[in-house]
């Protein structure tokens, strides 16, 4: 270490780099809104600590409902405490008919971007392009629907998750501005083996949820929530869907108040068109 | 020592700021920054699993909070990192800099080695697992960092 080197250390010692005050706050924001951390990811440690925190909050809460939809194994509902100690509604969809995509299947670029970044999610971007270009990029064929096809995207991207093994999940996501509706799809590798996958949503108790089955005319079951809070300017209403497809773990959501979704007869009907747009 | 919902919370508390002050090496931009951090506590969260020893939080969280930055500019929410060079304002001939503004000055990939390096001091082994680059690499972006500085610093 030269005399300039030495300076630089001290330089920076003496004038530490700060961090916002606002910082904080966004941190806190981001503890409180953690959406869902499958299990199959976390070490035998953390997932103990998971089911206690699920286990904690149906006693601490109450355990609204239990049943079955989208393809889900079970569908269950409580309330409770997120990490930050706000009050909650949470659901979980437990287990179902997953596909695992054979790692040799995959693209050398999916292969080489979860090889590169082993730690972290590697995400792609799309851009308007559509799925068409991720199915391409990564070599899987997300199942057909006309509906989604149609809707005019503002942008799309895919990422792979990774550990050190390989490519272990793959999520597709793709959206519109104009109709405020947002579509992912999820799918797996078989590097996650066969255990059941887990999922769980949480969104805050100021948002009045309810749920429903919807079954389109093709037969195919899908988990839909409602979600509102507040009236005028303020309110906020949404719709979603979560079901398993040939394996495929969507997730859709249809904003009311989209620029060309005004009420939530349309929010739902477009929902609606977008479930029944799969070919099963 | 593996880390459990609790111990999450904690080290992401304590390692926010760090994880910041890499994000901004990266993007540039403070506002991109801070959705780094957002971004990069979920990913951690998603990926606490495979954090095998909680002693070493500090640097994979910023290698997620590295990688989230650069998420944050491919996405293109922000301008490239070209144009954040070109933005930052040119040094006024003769007057004496503190480090921190000679850093702001650094292209962008020397920005954030000498971010990791001198503030956050961390190896050039670990910065090199966190850009996903040789550690030779690291070396040669510090050295010319390093001449730069002494341009901008001593003039």
């Amino acid at each position: 270490m030269d005399n300039f080197d030495k300076m630089l250390f001290e330089m920076a010692e003496r004038e530490p780099a700060d961090a916002p005050n606002r910082l904080k706050q966004r941190v806190r924001s981001a503890l409180r809104d953690l959406p869902e951390r499958s299990r199959y990811r976390m070490g035998r440690t953390a997932r103990a600590a998971l089911c206690g925190l699920a286990a904690a909050a149906v006693l601490a809460g109450t355990a609204l409902a239990v049943f079955s939809a989208g393809g889900f194994k079970s569908v269950e509902f409580w309330t409770g405490e997120s990490l930050d100690g706000e009050e909650f509604n949470w659901y979980g969809l437990e287990g179902g008919e997953y596909r695992r995509v054979p790692v040799e299947e995959l693209s050398d670029r999916v292969r080489k971007l979860a090889e590169k970044n082993p730690v972290t999610d590697t995400t792609e971007y799309f851009r308007t392009e559509g799925w068409s270009a991720a199915e391409k990029f990564s070599g899987v064929t997300l199942p057909e629907n006309a509906a989604i096809d149609d809707l005019e995207m503002s942008q799309s991207w895919m990422t792979v998750g990774s550990n050190e093994y390989g490519p272990t999940a793959l999520t597709f996501w793709q959206g519109t501005d104009r109709l405020g509706v947002t579509v992912t799809a999820r799918v797996y590798t078989d590097l996650m083996g066969e255990r059941d996958i887990s999922v769980k949503r949480g969104v805050s108790s100021e948002l009045e949820l309810t749920a429903e089955e919807y079954v389109s005319p093709g037969g195919l079951s899908a988990l839909v929530v409602h979600l509102q809070s507040g009236e005028g300017a303020e309110r906020t209403e949404r719709y979603t869907a979560d079901l398993l497809v040939d394996g495929f773990r969507y997730h859709i959501k249809v904003r009311v108040n989209g620029t060309e979704i005004e009420t939530p007869r349309q929010a739902l009907d477009t929902l609606h068109a977008i479930l029944d747009g799969f070919a099963v | 020592m593996k880390a459990d919902s609790a111990e999450f919370e904690r080290m992401v508390t304590e390692y926010a700021p760090v994880m910041y002050r890499a994000a901004l090496a990266v993007t540039g931009s403070e506002a991109a920054a801070e959705d780094a951090v957002g971004d990069a506590v979920l990913r951690a969260w998603q990926k606490l699993g495979s954090l095998r020893d909680v002693s070493s939080a500090r640097a994979w969280l910023v290698k997620i909070a590295v990688n989230c930055a650069r998420g944050q500019l491919r996405r293109g929410r922000e301008t490239s990192l070209e144009e954040l060079a070109e933005e930052l304002p040119a040094p006024e001939p003769g007057q004496a800099r503190e480090l921190r503004d000679a850093v702001a000055r650094l292209a962008p990939e020397k920005r954030a080695v000498v971010t990791l390096y001198y503030y956050e001091g961390f190896s050039t082994a670990e910065i090199a697992g966190m850009l996903g680059v040789r550690r030779g690499t690291v070396k040669s972006r510090l050295a010319r960092a390093r001449e730069d500085l002494r341009i901008l610093l001593e003039g």
